[in-house]
């Protein structure tokens, strides 16, 4: 899951960017709200931790674009102010979620996981498609009952097409989600994270739509 | 007082009437007084019971009395007023001889009769005034009540206040009085409340503005805990000691600005000399710009006497620096200027950094207040403390752009010593 961190304070930023990829996100990380608000323009992010007190283009003000603009990608405010009037506001505003610093990274990657499951309309943490299981806290796959073993890029992968399960995702948009500012990106990736899944799992779990992408079906055996 | 002062008047008065009696008696004797032998006038008035006469030949043989009169003399005095003791009651008299100094005239009075009319002649006077007390008393009350109405308002309206009610006080129909009372008692709550306001605010800001830098360590710790390989250990770790840093450093500086709130208490105000107080920063912190490839530069310059507190304008010139190395690339240029004339003495601190735009030199110096786009790490106090600093000297802050178009300029402008007039205190007053 590719997540944007909007977070003007150095060091803060870098911490949430390295601590949530270790709770295995795909991170990008900015520092002032116009970058921000192109970033969000220009890639699918599962979910935008934002703060509030930005340079050049205020969280709020930010916050308010999107959802003008009819962006719905779950937001979670991250900020020092705790007053009762800047939570309302926030979450009027938009936001999903509105959590105040300092934050614990396992709670922040939780809240992060449930808005993500949410805006997919799933409420249990457990994604199901047929004899697939996938725990995304516990970063955890199961086919047929038994425990399979997935690099992080595969694991990414199989958790975009089951969240996305009987709609077509085209490789550029899967490479959009997977691959996080910086980060080497070898043309044929997809394809090869793909190939693996199918040998891990079984050939028919992921369908090629040839010209267009891929595509897990609602029921694979069908 | 006035009872007695009527009693008095009404004695005098008795006085002279028996005086004048006694005159008429004498007068009296001449004409008729060969025929009379002893002779007892009738009683005629109910008074006349208590008055009595005697005329005496030679002061000896009783001539001519009256009924009431008893049959010794009245007095044994023979000329005047005399008070005495005759049968056991008390007498006024008044003796006197006719011009033939053949008889002894006495007109007396009995005492307790004078002194039942005078009661009441001084009580006729004083009933009525007795009667006004009351009425008086209760006018007085109303109208000094009516008066002080205000005063006992004013007085609940203070007593029922809590410490956290520091509102104007406002009183229906302020009678001149109590104006000026009332402007001072409400300016006071004016300064205590902005004093209170200032403190509140503060407290939250400083607040507000650890929590990021705490968030940071707390967040870097726990990337340090879950970090796979080294490298990325190393690098958690090494901002987590970076982030210790910057929070220590933001403590310090809160500390700094709290230790020169005014309400903290004056700062002693010696005279002493700018230009040794920015060779001093300079050399301190020219390791620093080194490091960061930045030329700090004094301009050469005389001595430049102010009064001031030289540790309060080493800390005011060191952020000043400090902001000018941090804020500006590599490569450029910080100077240092002290200059003096019969005006003011100015110290001076430019940069060839990004500069601030226009709209937002203004805000420079505001707690907290860090310019949009900052990437270089800063407390977003060190201006607060530069303006802190100049206000205890009554030195004014000014910034401006560099030039051309470049940079960054703040002007410290120190009134002059001859201005000072060598009371240093006077800065303190605002």
């Amino acid at each position: 899951m590719r997540i944007l961190v909007v977070e003007d304070d150095p060091l803060l930023g870098d911490g949430l960017q390295a601590g949530l990829r270790q709770a295995g996100f795909d991170v990008d990380w900015t520092q002032d709200g116009v970058a921000a608000d192109l970033a969000v323009e220009t890639a699918p992010y599962a979910a935008v931790v934002l703060d509030l007190g930005l340079p050049r283009l205020d969280g709020l003000e930010l916050l308010r674009r999107l959802r003008m603009s009819g962006n719905k990608v779950p937001v979670l405010i991250l900020t020092a102010r705790d007053a009762l009037g800047d939570r309302v506001r926030g979450l009027d505003g938009g936001a999903d979620d509105y959590v105040v610093k300092p934050i614990d990274l396992p709670e922040l990657a939780a809240r992060l996981r449930a808005l993500v499951r949410r805006s997919k309309g799933e409420a249990a943490g457990t994604l199901r498609v047929g004899d697939l299981e996938l725990e995304p806290a516990a970063r955890t796959v199961s086919f047929r009952g038994a425990s399979i073993e997935l690099q992080p890029k595969e694991f990414a992968l199989l958790q975009e097409l089951m969240l996305n399960a009987g709609r077509v995702l085209s490789r550029e948009q899967l490479q959009d989600r997977l691959y996080p500012w910086g980060e080497e990106i070898g043309s044929n990736a997809v394809e090869v994270h793909v190939h693996h899944l199918r040998r891990k799992l079984a050939a028919d779990v992921i369908c090629t739509v040839r010209g267009v992408g891929y595509l897990m079906p609602r029921d694979h055996r069908a | 007082m006035s009872y007695l002062e009527a009693r008095h008047e009404a004695e005098e008065l008795l006085d002279a009437h028996l005086a004048q009696s006694a005159g008429l008696l004498v007068a009296q004797i001449g004409h008729e007084f060969e025929e009379i032998d002893v002779e007892h006038a009738p009683q005629l008035h109910k008074y006349a019971r208590r008055a009595a006469f005697q005329v005496w030949e030679g002061g000896t043989i009783p001539r001519l009395h009256s009924v009431s009169a008893p049959d010794v003399r009245l007095s044994p005095k023979e000329q005047g007023f005399s008070t005495t003791q005759v049968e056991g009651r008390r007498w006024r008299v008044f003796s006197t001889w006719d011009a033939t100094h053949r008889f002894l005239v006495q007109v007396g009075e009995q005492q307790h009769a004078r002194e039942e009319i005078t009661r009441s002649i001084a009580k006729n006077l004083l009933l009525p005034s007795l009667a006004a007390f009351p009425l008086l008393a209760a006018l007085i009350w109303v109208a000094v009540a009516r008066a002080m109405r205000p005063v006992v308002t004013l007085g609940d309206q203070v007593s029922a206040r809590t410490p956290n009610n520091l509102a104007a006080i406002t009183l229906p129909n302020t009678p001149a009085e109590l104006e000026p009372l009332l402007t001072r008692l409400n300016n006071l709550f004016a300064r205590v409340r902005q004093s209170l306001e200032n403190e509140r605010q503060f407290t939250a800001d400083a607040a507000h503005e650890l929590r990021t830098p705490v968030a940071a360590l707390k967040v870097q710790a726990e990337v340090a805990r879950g970090a796979i390989d080294d490298g990325e250990r190393r690098h958690a770790l090494d901002n987590l000691i970076h982030g210790c840093n910057r929070a220590s450093h933001l403590v310090d500086q809160l500390l700094t600005l709290a230790r020169l709130d005014p309400a903290s208490g004056s700062h002693a105000l010696e005279t002493c000399d700018l230009s040794a107080v920015a060779r001093w920063v300079v050399a301190q912190l020219a390791p620093h710009a080194v490091a960061r490839s930045i030329d700090l530069e004094l301009e050469p310059a005389p001595a430049a006497i102010v009064q001031g507190d030289p540790a309060l304008i080493e800390i005011l010139l060191r952020n000043l620096v400090e902001n000018a190395v941090r804020y500006s690339p590599g490569g450029t240029t910080v100077r240092v200027g002290v200059e003096s004339d019969s005006v003011s003495t100015r110290l001076a601190v430019m940069d060839e950094g990004p500069g601030v735009p226009e709209g937002e030199l203004e805000r420079l110096g505001e707690r907290f207040h860090r310019l949009p786009g900052t990437a270089a790490p800063g407390s977003g106090l060190g201006l607060s403390i530069v303006r802190r600093i100049a206000e205890i000297h009554g030195a004014s802050v000014r910034f401006s752009a560099g030039s051309p178009d470049r940079g960054l300029n703040a002007t410290i402008t120190f009134p002059s010593l001859q201005r000072h007039g060598g009371e240093p205190n006077s800065t303190r007053r605002r």
